[in-house]
């Protein structure tokens, strides 16, 4: 609680912090005393702080940010409006780097040194060290410009056209994922090994089972719980990773709201995207907490059943 | 606010968490063989690392001193391609600037913000850290929460935060960015004074009269210092690429100073016809990012006994 309450605040203060009077920012060259005391009078800054903080926080309970004084529209419906962007590109990478880093994990697992594993060891590092804006970029060209794939920018609405949507959503979700696959990868294979190494494995190999059952049926599923722990929490690294690669791709998210209001300086509307994001952040790692241990059957003290 | 607790310090720093690729169960007879060819490999890697970071800094720091064109001035025709001969090899880039000087300028910017950065977040980070792990109790309970607090923002969002209220400066990108480096040094340091506080040595320092002051400054930073600074050369590539990101966003040092991300970002134009104004800053980009991992991850591995602390 004491987290959320120094977060909000932390938020709310932001605007107090900035250089000079929030109201000149705001208000750029336009600016004449009557309109500076207009504005103190609409942000609250001529209230007491800790009455600021109370409304401050019993609006923003109900998503109400305030008004973007560039837009004149409420900060929360402009959220709105690009969220479904946004959450669609995080869900769609975290979709791809389970698809892809569970079978390499297995592969690279069972086949530990082998040479796929080697090579998969260099690889993921490289990709470990690839920022989101020098990979996008490298995708972009081979993919896009070169080989004419997907579109290199813009975004289609998913009602409008889904195969165009998928299209053009690929390269950023793909950009977004190269990162986790490495993570989950070597994560999901070291611990597959260490699953591997049990009793209950080398049991089911010399009942006959085939390798591939092996693999999937009896080592997958208890190597798999850091895994989902960390797929959960990489949420908010995809977050992150979204404002670089809506703004390398054009992407009308809530990622290129924020870097849009940053350089028109919109407070009002960088506030209230910061906030939600840590909020929703807070919220997210809450949940993985309890719902790791309702995942972890040894938390729960029952074995897999 | 415990939701933050069990997560892995790196992860929670908006750090990819290098795992150690080595084999994990018991090992066999193929197993210790191939763990000496890995062995050699990754030490092949970390020698090769050592060298391109050396060669970064021995440029970015004897950058005056070199015969480089100016990096805010035309040298030649616009986007000139890259080449093997004497007079700018790295061709020039959208304006007709000297690519090479900007890459070696900009790698002043990147290492200089970077390691100061990482630095300041590691003198703040641990000195908070191991005074919550000593003292324990109520200042524990407030550290906690406020290094929670900072947690509590994805990074990239934290630093675009920070950066929307100040000037865009140096002096700013610094303190974000050790602010943004600060959390995970406070959970290292006070895991490692956890584990120290109780051990002989503390006590014996403690019954000879040994003021507060005296056994954090000199029995247990010493021996909290190899961890921390093993992995602060993790933190210093997350940081190279917060900070990349961020002047590839156009929000990191204003120009016509040069950096590796400003470069990338203004080469981005020109995708489709001059890919190398892209792809020469973003290898060196890589490269370094690359060598501080690698040389992170074995630091770590040999100084990090407490790895386990972490998780």
């Amino acid at each position: 609680m004491a987290v959320l309450f120094i977060v909000t605040f932390a938020t709310m203060f932001m605007v107090d912090l900035g250089p000079g009077d929030p109201a000149s920012v705001l208000l750029g060259d336009a600016i004449t005393p009557q309109l500076i005391k207009q504005v103190h009078h609409d942000l609250g800054l001529d209230k007491p702080l800790i009455e600021r903080y109370g409304s401050w926080v019993a609006h923003a309970a109900t998503l109400d940010f305030g008004k973007s004084y560039r837009t004149k529209q409420p900060v929360w419906s402009s959220i709105r409006q690009r969220l479904p962007v946004t959450l669609e590109l995080a869900l769609l990478a975290q979709l791809l780097a389970l698809l892809v880093a569970i079978p390499v994990a297995l592969w690279t697992a069972y086949r530990a040194d082998g040479r796929l594993d080697r090579l998969w060891s260099v690889g993921s590092s490289l990709a470990i060290s690839s920022p989101a804006f020098v990979l996008g970029l490298v995708l972009a060209y081979f993919l896009g410009v070169r080989a004419r794939w997907f579109p290199v920018t813009g975004w289609t609405p998913f009602g409008q056209s889904p195969l165009d949507n998928l299209r053009g959503a690929f390269l950023p979700a793909l950009t977004l994922a190269v990162g986790e696959i490495a993570v989950y990868s070597r994560l999901l294979r070291a611990d597959i090994i260490a699953t591997l190494q049990e009793d209950y494995v080398l049991a089911a190999r010399s009942r006959g089972l085939s390798d591939l059952y092996v693999l999937v049926r009896h080592a997958l599923r208890p190597s798999s719980f850091s895994l989902l722990t960390l797929a959960g929490l990489s949420l908010g690294r995809l977050i992150g990773g979204a404002v670089v690669v809506e703004s390398l791709f054009a992407l009308p998210g809530v990622g290129q709201l924020l870097i849009i209001s940053i350089n028109t300086k919109d407070v009002l509307t960088v506030q209230g995207i910061v906030v939600f994001v840590a909020l929703a952040y807070v919220v997210i790692n809450a949940t993985i907490d309890v719902g790791y241990a309702w995942l972890d059957p040894r938390v729960r003290g029952v074995y897999a059943r | 606010m415990t939701a933050i607790e069990g997560l892995p310090v790196t992860v929670a720093a908006g750090i990819d968490p290098t795992m150690p690729p080595g084999p994990g169960g018991r090992s066999t007879a193929s197993g210790v063989a191939t763990t000496r060819r890995r062995g050699r490999a990754s030490r092949v890697m970390a020698i090769l690392a050592i060298m391109w970071l050396g060669l970064v800094l021995v440029l970015a720091i004897g950058a005056d001193l070199l015969p480089l064109a100016p990096y805010d001035a035309p040298v030649g025709g616009p986007r000139e391609t890259p080449g093997l001969r004497l007079h700018e090899p790295l061709g020039t880039d959208a304006i007709g600037r000297s690519q090479l000087s900007r890459a070696i300028y900009g790698a002043r910017v990147s290492l200089s913000v970077g390691i100061l950065s990482v630095l300041l977040g590691l003198a703040a980070g641990g000195t908070l850290g191991m005074i919550a792990g000593y003292f324990g109790g109520k200042l524990d309970a407030v550290i906690g929460t406020l290094n929670d607090s900072v947690l509590a923002f994805p990074p990239l969002v934290l630093l675009l935060a920070i950066t929307a209220i100040f000037r865009q400066s140096l002096p700013t990108l610094i303190g974000s960015l050790a602010v943004l480096s600060t959390p995970s040094f406070v959970r290292l340091a006070r895991a490692g004074a956890l584990s120290y506080k109780e051990r002989e040595f503390v006590i014996a320092a403690r019954s000879m009269g040994a003021s507060h002051a005296r056994i954090l400054t000199r029995e247990l930073l010493p021996n909290l210092m190899f961890s921390l600074l093993s992995y602060s050369f993790l933190i210093v590539a997350v940081i190279i690429v917060a900070e990349g990101s961020l002047s590839f966003l156009g929000l990191g040092i204003p120009p016509p100073t040069p950096s590796w991300g400003g470069m990338v970002a203004t080469g981005r134009d020109y995708l489709a016809t001059d890919p190398q104004l892209v792809f020469t800053p973003a290898v060196i980009f890589l490269l370094t990012v690359l060598s501080f991992n690698v040389l992170g991850d074995r630091a770590r591995r040999r100084f990090d006994t407490r790895a386990s602390a972490l998780s």
